[in-house]
C-alpha cells in the first residue's frame, strides 16, 4: 500500500459553506450557524484509494469575492482546488471561468474540481435553471447539511490527485 | 481595534522562535508555542503536515527576499488548537521560522470579519429579492395585459352566440304564441347549435389559460416518436401524407408543449389541406439557440395581411372543407413557443400553402 499526503484548498467567497464541507466530511457533522473563517483552518483525512492510502491536509481558506485579494501563500504547494459555491446566490459563481484560470496560472499542476453547495435550499426546478445555466463547468452538486455527494466529491478530487481511473 | 490597538496587541503577542537549516532539519526551537521536540535534528519541513507543500518555497527563500508569511492559521498539534501566523526567513545558512500566536486577536478580528460578511450576505439576499421582485412585476405585467385581452375576446366574441340565444329564445317564444311549430323545432335546432358553439368557445378559452402554466422538469422527448404518436393519434378516415425526416432530435424540453405545439400546427393544417389529398411536410434544423422546426402544408395559404391575426384568440380563416375553428388552435402555439423562449411566423410554403416555422430553444 502506497501512503501519501496532498494539499487541498477549498476557495471561493463567503458563506458559501466550504468550512461546512470540511466539517462534514472530516467530523460527518454539520450547524447551521455561520461563523466566518479568519485566514485558514487546517484539516487532515485519511482515505484509501485502490490500496492506495491518501491524507488530506485540507485548507479551508477564508472566503473571499476576489480569490486574487487572497494571499498567495495560501496556495502554494496544493496538489488539488475545491472552488466552492453556492447555488442559491448567483454572485458566487458569476465568475467561475476567472477564477479558474487565476488558479490555473497560480497553480498549473494542480487539480480542479468546481462544486455547487446548499443544493438543500433549492427545488428542483431551480437546480435545474442553475445546471441549464452553468452546463458542464461544475463538477459536483453537494449539500454539507444532508452530506449529499460530500464525501464522492473529496474522493474524485484524491483519485484525480493520485491520477487514477476509479472505475465505479 | 484601531490600528494602534492592533499594534499593541501585536507587540504583547508571545512568539517562538524556530532554526531549520537549509536541509530542512530542526535545529533548535524554545517550545514556547509548540512543542516540536519530537522533529529534533528531524526533517521538520517535510515532516509538519501544516508545512506539507511549503518546502521548496521555504528552503529556497534568500535573504535579499521578503520573509515568506501565512498571515493566519488554525491547526490542530497533539490535541492543541494553534491560531497562529507564520514568517519564514532566510538568515544565513539558516532559515528563521517565527510564530506568533494569535489568540488573543481572533476573536475580535472574527467579530468584525463576521458582521463584515453578515451584512453583505444581508444585502446579497436584498439584491436577490429585488431581482425576483423585478421578475415578478414583469411577469404581472404580463398576465394584466394577457386578461385584458382575455377580458375583450371573451366580451367580444361570446356576445355574438350570447346574442343568438337571446334573439332565439324571443322568436321560439313568438312561433309558440302564433302556434307555428315548424319555427319552433327550426329555432330550437339553431339555438341548440349556438349554445354547443358558445360551449367550445369557453372550452377553447380554458384550454387557452391552463396551456403552458405549471412546467414540469425537462424530459427527454424523441421527435421522432412524438410525431408518431400524433400521426397513431389522427382519424383513420382522414387521408394524410406526412413526410417527416429520416433523423429528428431528441431533445430536453418541456415534452409535453412541443408535443402540444406539433400537434396543432399537423390539426391546422388538415384543417385547411385539401380533403383525401392534404400533404404536411415538417423539418427540423438546428439553429444558435436551439432547434428550428416547420410544419409545412398544401392548402389555400395565408394572405400575407392575416399571417400575424391567426395567432389571435378565436381569429379564424374559413376552412375550405367546413370545419367550424375556434380559433383557439395556433394561439395556444403561439404562447407554448413564446414561453419557451422561442418565436413563431407563418410564412407561404413552396407551393402556396401555409408554412409555420418556429424556434425552440434547448439548453
Amino acid at each position: 500500500m502506497q501512503k501519501v499526503s496532498k494539499k487541498v484548498i477549498l476557495l471561493g467567497h463567503f458563506g458559501v459553506g466550504k468550512t461546512s464541507l470540511v466539517r462534514r466530511f472530516v467530523h460527518q457533522k454539520f450547524s447551521e450557524e455561520y461563523q466566518t473563517t479568519i485566514g485558514v483552518k487546517i484539516d487532515k483525512k485519511v482515505i484509501v484509494i485502490e490500496n492506495d492510502e491518501i491524507t488530506m491536509i485540507i485548507w479551508d481558506i477564508e472566503g473571499r469575492s476576489a480569490q486574487s485579494k487572497l494571499p498567495k501563500s495560501y496556495f502554494m504547494g496544493a496538489h488539488g482546488i475545491l472552488y466552492v459555491f453556492d447555488l442559491a446566490r448567483p454572485n458566487t459563481f458569476g465568475n467561475i471561468e476567472g477564477d479558474l484560470s487565476y488558479f490555473r496560472d497560480l497553480l498549473p499542476q494542480a487539480k480542479v474540481r468546481v462544486v455547487g453547495n446548499k443544493k438543500d435550499l433549492l427545488s428542483e426546478d431551480q437546480l435545474n435553471k442553475v445546471q441549464q445555466e452553468l452546463a458542464d463547468q461544475v463538477n459536483a452538486y453537494t449539500s454539507a447539511k444532508t452530506g449529499e455527494r460530500v464525501d464522492d466529491m473529496f474522493r474524485e478530487l484524491g483519485v484525480e490527485m493520485l491520477g487514477k481511473n476509479e472505475s465505479k | 481595534m484601531n490600528l494602534n490597538e492592533l499594534k499593541r496587541e501585536y507587540s504583547r503577542r508571545t512568539m517562538q522562535i524556530v532554526r531549520i537549516s537549509r536541509s530542512g532539519q530542526l535545529i533548535e526551537s524554545d517550545h514556547t508555542l509548540i512543542d516540536l521536540r519530537p522533529f529534533q535534528g528531524q526533517a521538520l519541513l517535510s515532516e509538519f503536515p501544516l508545512l506539507l507543500g511549503l518546502e521548496e518555497t521555504i528552503l529556497q527563500l534568500s535573504p535579499d527576499q521578503s520573509p515568506f508569511s501565512l498571515p493566519m492559521v488554525h491547526f490542530d498539534h497533539q490535541g492543541e488548537e494553534f491560531l497562529v501566523s507564520l514568517e519564514f526567513h532566510a538568515h544565513g545558512e539558516e532559515i528563521i521560522w517565527m510564530i506568533f500566536d494569535n489568540r488573543n486577536i481572533v476573536p475580535r478580528l472574527r467579530d468584525m470579519q463576521q458582521q463584515r460578511n453578515d451584512s453583505m450576505l444581508l444585502l446579497d439576499r436584498i439584491r436577490q429579492q429585488e431581482e425576483q421582485l423585478r421578475d415578478f412585476n414583469e411577469r404581472l405585467q404580463l398576465t394584466n395585459a394577457e386578461l385584458d385581452r382575455f377580458a375583450f375576446v371573451i366580451s367580444h366574441d361570446l356576445k355574438t352566440p350570447l346574442r343568438a340565444i337571446r334573439n332565439l329564445s324571443e322568436w321560439i317564444a313568438e312561433d309558440l304564441a302564433s302556434g307555428d311549430l315548424d319555427a319552433v323545432r327550426q329555432h330550437t335546432e339553431l339555438l341548440r347549435s349556438r349554445s354547443q358553439r358558445m360551449q367550445q368557445l369557453i372550452d377553447a378559452v380554458l384550454s387557452y389559460s391552463r396551456a403552458g402554466r405549471n412546467p414540469l422538469p425537462p424530459e427527454r422527448t424523441d421527435l421522432g416518436e412524438l410525431i408518431h404518436e400524433i400521426r397513431l393519434d389522427l382519424d383513420p378516415q382522414q387521408a394524410v401524407e406526412l413526410n417527416v425526416p429520416e433523423e429528428l432530435p431528441c431533445l430536453t424540453t418541456q415534452g409535453t408543449w412541443l408535443r402540444q405545439v406539433f400537434s396543432n400546427l399537423i390539426s391546422n393544417a388538415l384543417k385547411y389541406g385539401p380533403e383525401g389529398q392534404t400533404r404536411i411536410d415538417i423539418s427540423a434544423e438546428e439553429a444558435p439557440e436551439g432547434w428550428r422546426f416547420a410544419v409545412t402544408d398544401n392548402g389555400p395559404g395565408i394572405p400575407e395581411d392575416d399571417r400575424q391575426r391567426v395567432f389571435e384568440m378565436f381569429e379564424t380563416l374559413d376552412a375550405p372543407n367546413g370545419y367550424e375553428n375556434t380559433g383557439i388552435g395556433l394561439a395556444i402555439v403561439q404562447k407554448l413557443v413564446r414561453q419557451q423562449g422561442g418565436q413563431i411566423e407563418a410564412a407561404a410554403g413552396p407551393d402556396g400553402g401555409a408554412s409555420f416555422q418556429f424556434t425552440w430553444p434547448t439548453p
